[in-house]
């Protein structure tokens, strides 16, 4: 079955067509949350939700868009949402996240090499979840999740301008973050 | 170039835009530039934290287990209600059902099977369904259950637009399947309506109750089809009172038919064929 027809049997509720149209999605949707709260129990719980809300408004889904933008859009408000609710609420610690999705080490790395892009790592997750929301989604989505302005702009119901503002100021926030520990990064190398 | 230039050639460069010539006058412009350097720098590491980063990452098995369950309770789910367009004594009763319905509600994630036959042409029943379509896709706001439950059914209208050529093909396999069903002749000319329901005996009793408070009379007609309990619901109720009737006896269609299916017009005989799913 394809996209379209497994996304009609979802509109009439059928559940195992949405779960196995969601196969194919859920990959790309942990990963969103993931950078978006820093931690895998957020994120699977982001996911649970975002989930539930495109099932109950798969409907509403008009064929205009690409599927997967409209998969982003709403696990990316699922995420905001969240973290608007909990935005006087401490940040979770970053435990646990240190090696959550990341490309495979490369095989040759030394013990050395390992723990550097591991304290790499943390600080790259650490100076993303430090950016304001907007921008931080805006960022996740252009620069790890790949998509092109317009799609992050559907995904984000905002146009093209502000999205291109709100990526090129959150980076360079990164690049002020990342010039700001340069002893570790250059370290790590270019 | 001058340093003022410099941020949006590093954004060309993250979004694998940036020319060869463009390149080089960022080299050249930095040779001479320490702090445009060091920027550039940075704007390659990160570069390079982001090509490390997976655009994709796998889910926990618990994790995957748990949102499909989720997903299949509220497929469970009894169909759902739109309190915005029903009232009064009607409401209440729904919500009352609903709540029973909830428990007993079957265990089969399965495709449920759709028709619906009415007398109105695909088309007119669209474009009405149209003005219910309020709610856009993403307003749910976890505030509570009941609104959530009714934007979802302000939202389910929509899929008449979506689905127009698959419904049309199972309104005409439904009504190849009504031509077969027992018919009881009546002189009125009778208004049909086709529903999918997840319990034919209950929705019968709950039908005759309701035929009782709308000062109605009914006749009900059990048969089997294809091993699927069915019943053919013959009602007489006062006009005024049948569109209210028909309203509270929707909520247990599962056939996804849009909600003006069950409008009636002036009419006082319904036929309703209900099959279970
Ligand atoms: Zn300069």
């Amino acid at each position: 079955m394809d996209e379209r027809q497994l996304i009609e049997r979802a509109i009439r509720g059928d559940a195992r067509a949405f779960n196995d149209l969601m196969s194919a999605q859920e990959k790309r949707m942990y990963a969103v949350a993931m950078r978006m709260f820093g931690n895998r129990e957020d994120a699977e719980d982001c996911l649970q939700d975002a989930m539930l809300r495109i099932f109950r408004s798969i409907s509403g889904f008009k064929f205009q868009s690409s599927f997967s933008t409209w998969v982003y859009r709403v696990t990316m408000n699922t995420c905001l949402d969240e973290l608007r609710k909990r935005k006087n609420r401490p940040n979770t610690s970053l435990d646990g996240l240190l090696d959550a999705g990341w490309m495979p080490a490369d095989a040759q790395d030394t013990p050395e090499q390992h723990a550097l892009r591991a304290e790499v790592r943390g600080s790259v997750y650490g100076f993303i979840r430090e950016l304001p929301e907007d921008m931080r989604a805006a960022v996740v989505l252009r620069d790890i999740q790949g998509l092109s302005y317009e799609d992050i702009a559907q995904a984000l119901d905002t146009n093209v301008g502000t999205v291109k503002s709100r990526i090129s100021r959150g980076r360079e926030k990164l690049r002020e973050k990342i010039m700001a520990k340069s002893e570790l990064f250059d370290r790590y190398g270019v | 170039m001058n340093c003022t230039q410099l941020d949006q050639y590093l954004d060309a460069m993250l979004d694998g835009t940036l020319t060869a010539d463009e390149l080089s006058s960022v080299d050249d412009h930095c040779q001479g530039c320490a702090a445009c350097a060091e920027k550039l720098k940075a704007n390659r590491q990160m570069m390079r934290v982001f090509a490390e980063m997976a655009p994709e990452m796998d889910v926990p098995l618990p994790a995957q287990a748990r949102w499909r369950e989720a997903v299949r309770n509220e497929a469970r789910r009894p169909a759902r209600l739109n309190f915005r367009l029903i009232g009064g004594i009607a409401a209440a009763l729904v919500v009352a059902l609903g709540a029973t319905f909830a428990l007993k509600a079957p265990a089969g994630d399965d495709a449920k099977m759709l028709s619906v036959r009415t007398e109105q042409s695909a088309d007119a029943a669209l474009s009405d369904s149209r003005t219910l379509d309020a709610a856009p896709a993403m307003e749910f706001e976890a505030a509570d259950d009941a609104l959530i439950e009714a934007d979802g059914a302000a939202e389910s209208v929509n899929m008449a637009e979506e689905d127009e050529a698959v419904q049309e093909a199972e309104a005409v396999e439904f009504a190849a399947e009504a031509a077969n069903l027992p018919v009881k002749s009546v002189g009125a000319p009778m208004r049909e309506i086709g529903m999918v329901v997840d319990d034919v005996n209950r929705v019968c009793d709950y039908a005759r109750d309701l035929a009782q408070e709308y000062e109605g009379d009914i006749d009900i007609q059990h048969f089997d089809e294809d091993g699927a309990a069915c019943a053919n619901l013959y009602i007489d109720l006062p006009a005024a009172n049948a569109p209210e009737f028909l309203e509270a006896m929707r909520h247990f269609d599962h056939s996804g038919a849009p909600a003006d299916a069950f409008d009636v017009d002036g009419e006082t005989s319904l036929l309703l064929v209900l099959r279970s799913e």
